[in-house]
């Protein structure tokens, strides 16, 4: 059989986009009203650190009671530049902050529309935070997040350009399935009976095969993303990968990979895997966002791996158009804040 | 010229040695980027350089031991021959990739050490390959590649105006001495200026015959040039291939091929020797010196110019019929 370009593999759901996705413009579409993880909070502390969000300024820094806070401004020009204030502080120059997970979070919105119950649910993580630091990492890719987000929704390309770490595509199944809402997309890879990669077997896992099941949850809006992997035999490798949309030439990832229930080596040597798995991916997201920028009537090839792509791509455009229209609301069936314990397969950390 | 030129050409753009069954290469030529390699039965092949999934340079990939294109992101593989997409990883016995599925391919010959790429409409690709003016001899042929920073236009100009700008010649040196305007023939453009060994001497306007000759011949438009160093009885003493092509950023790049010629007497001697020993009797510049080329006095490009604008005032009935 051949493979339609709109055929989405997935679970108990329409098997086909509603309409072709159009041309895909990655970077150019800037969403609002979203909570995004813009520092580890150990990142901020009394002098203020600069972060953006799709090239909006924030100044993240904490008062005398540590509390944190996020300006448009910097703290020493901000009386006089305050009434410079943009809509996306309501006028006021200090934006919507929390702190959660061991991250400090900023709405990029209208404040107004800021809801605490739009912060995505992450159970691997101690909501109260506080993680040793050998778990964090901060890391940039020189591309727009969406093709970053798109590199992660197809984990196919790890055989190729991660081999050391998850294995080469040799396996006896290799099944991708697919589910999404109005916000969210979700792709699960299960491969069957495949080699055990090398990095695996140097922490330890003796087996000659293993099976990998990798989740991949993605918030369109916000760009944030959950990767929880699973080598059985072998240990969990659950990473919080939020996109932060920078601007239309780089992403920045505040990455933690909280690997709880593995021994002591593999929960220290896997953070580190993140310094050499990320120049891999920039390698080719970085020169491919160049061929992104502008508009073509050639459209890209798919295969049936790519459903969560696609229907990323198809749900972001979704978003603008709606956006678009003025409308920047949360469709019922959006559900950011709701429980993944199910979806990982994995207990609460507390 | 290929930024504002579109008449179809062959560009040579590599060197038969760089183009391997082992790692793919990237080129480039204005706009168009490419890819090549060498398949299975050791014949260079030539794709556009972007996987038609994810647009990525097939160039970061690899070649497999059949030969083919793998794209190293998802590892979509491509016949070099057609272009037709022959693998995607994993897919199910009962699944097969489109028919449609396929990369851009381009025309790929191969001459005189030099890989040759059709650069324009693809239907026009049977056009035969411009004349070969270069043929290799002497004991050791020198060869080399460089990206320099400066236009290909200025490339091209500067070869007329003044060569020694980016060539290097180890035995002789080139003066600003010119022997006529430049001449077409057979669609190439033909300049001599004067020329002596290397060693002392006087300024270039107290010397009243030059011992030796260097002709420049150049395509027009691809700005491939044959250089050759002559005696006053038109004996060949070296001779060189240099062929530059617009590279990214207003850059060329420039690929070159070189000998000695058996040339006897004790300068010819010494050229043949420098040679056999690791230096070129004619070379391109690894680095062009900015203050020298900008003091360039305009002079036969000039005429290089009113030949290309002609040239192109025809194109269209060219075009035409290429397309």
């Amino acid at each position: 059989m051949d493979m339609l370009e709109t055929d989405v593999p997935n679970a108990g759901r329409a098997n086909k986009l509603t309409s072709p996705v159009r041309d895909w413009n990655p970077g150019s579409y800037r969403l609002r009203d979203a909570w995004f993880p813009l520092a580890h909070s150990e990142s901020v502390r009394k002098r203020p650190v600069k972060r953006l969000v799709h090239s909006q300024p924030y100044y993240l820094v904490r008062d005398a009671q540590g509390k944190a806070l996020a300006t448009e401004f910097h703290p020493e020009r901000f009386a006089e530049q305050r009434r410079l204030a943009s809509e996306f502080t309501g006028g006021t120059g200090e934006y919507p902050v929390t702190e959660i997970y061991g991250y400090v979070w900023c709405w990029y919105g209208d404040p107004a529309r800021a809801d605490l119950s739009l912060i995505p649910d992450i159970p691997y993580l101690p909501r109260k935070g506080g993680l040793p630091g050998y778990m964090r990492s901060t890391t940039r890719f020189d591309s727009c997040s969406e093709l970053s987000l798109e590199n992660l929704l197809d984990l196919t390309h790890a055989d190729y350009l991660h081999t050391y770490l998850t294995g080469d595509e040799e396996c006896d199944s290799d099944t991708v399935t697919v589910e999404y809402t109005s916000e969210t997309v979700t792709m699960i890879r299960d491969q069957i009976n495949k080699k055990t990669p090398d990095f695996m077997k140097k922490m330890g896992v003796k087996s000659e095969r293993l099976d990998f099941r990798g989740v991949i949850h993605v918030y369109v809006r916000s760009s944030v993303a959950h990767a929880f992997g699973r080598f059985t035999p072998g240990y969990s490798v659950p990473l919080f990968h939020p996109c932060v949309p920078e601007s239309q030439f780089q992403n920045r990832l505040n990455v933690t990979i909280n690997s709880w229930d593995a021994p002591w080596l593999f929960k220290h040597m896997m953070p580190l895997q993140g310094y050499t798995v990320s120049p891999q991916d920039n390698y080719v997201t970085r020169p491919q966002n160049a061929r992104y920028l502008e508009p073509t009537d050639r459209r890209d090839m798919h295969s049936r791996f790519d459903g969560a792509g696609i229907r990323y791509r198809f749900l972001m455009q979704q978003l603008a158009e709606r956006q678009s229209q003025g409308d920047y609301s949360y469709l019922p069936d959006a559900d950011i804040g709701r429980d993944l314990t199910e979806l990982f397969r994995t207990i609460r950390v507390e | 010229m290929a930024e504002t030129d579109p008449t179809p050409r062959w560009w040579a753009l590599a060197l038969s040695e760089q183009v391997t069954g082992k790692a793919p290469l990237a080129v480039r030529c204005g706009e168009e980027e490419v890819v090549l390699f060498r398949d299975a039965g050791g014949v260079a092949r030539a794709l556009e350089d972007r996987c038609p999934h994810r647009r990525v340079p097939l160039s970061l990939g690899k070649i497999t031991a059949g030969g083919q294109m793998q794209c190293g992101y998802h590892g979509w593989t491509y016949d070099g021959a057609t272009g037709k997409c022959v693998a995607i990883p994993n897919l199910h016995d009962d699944e097969k990739v489109p028919e449609r599925y396929r990369a851009e391919t381009r025309g790929v010959t191969e001459r005189d050490g030099f890989i040759y790429v059709w650069i324009g409409a693809p239907q026009a690709s049977a056009a035969p390959l411009p004349p070969s003016l270069y043929t290799p001899g002497g004991l050791r042929e020198h060869r080399g590649s460089v990206t320099l920073p400066l236009s290909h236009d200025a490339f091209v100009a500067a070869l007329f105006d003044g060569p020694w700008v980016l060539l290097d010649f180890a035995t002789s040196r080139v003066t600003d001495f010119l022997l006529g305007d430049p001449e077409m023939s057979d669609g190439w453009l033909m300049l001599e200026r004067g020329a002596t060994w290397g060693g002392p001497h006087l300024p270039d306007r107290f010397v009243p015959e030059w011992p030796l000759v260097l002709r420049v011949t150049v395509e027009p438009v691809t700005g491939e040039t044959l250089v050759e160093m002559l005696d006053t009885n038109e004996r060949l003493i070296s001779a060189a291939e240099v062929s530059a092509a617009p590279a990214a950023r207003g850059t060329t790049a420039v690929i070159w091929r070189s000998y000695a010629a058996d040339y006897g007497g004790p300068a010819g001697l010494a050229t043949r020797g420098l040679s056999m020993a690791g230096r070129p009797a004619i070379s391109v510049r690894r680095f062009v010196n900015g203050r020298k080329l900008a003091s360039l006095r305009i002079a036969p490009s000039h005429i290089w110019r009113t030949t290309l604008r002609a040239a192109r005032d025809n194109a269209p009935a060219q075009r035409d019929t290429a397309a």
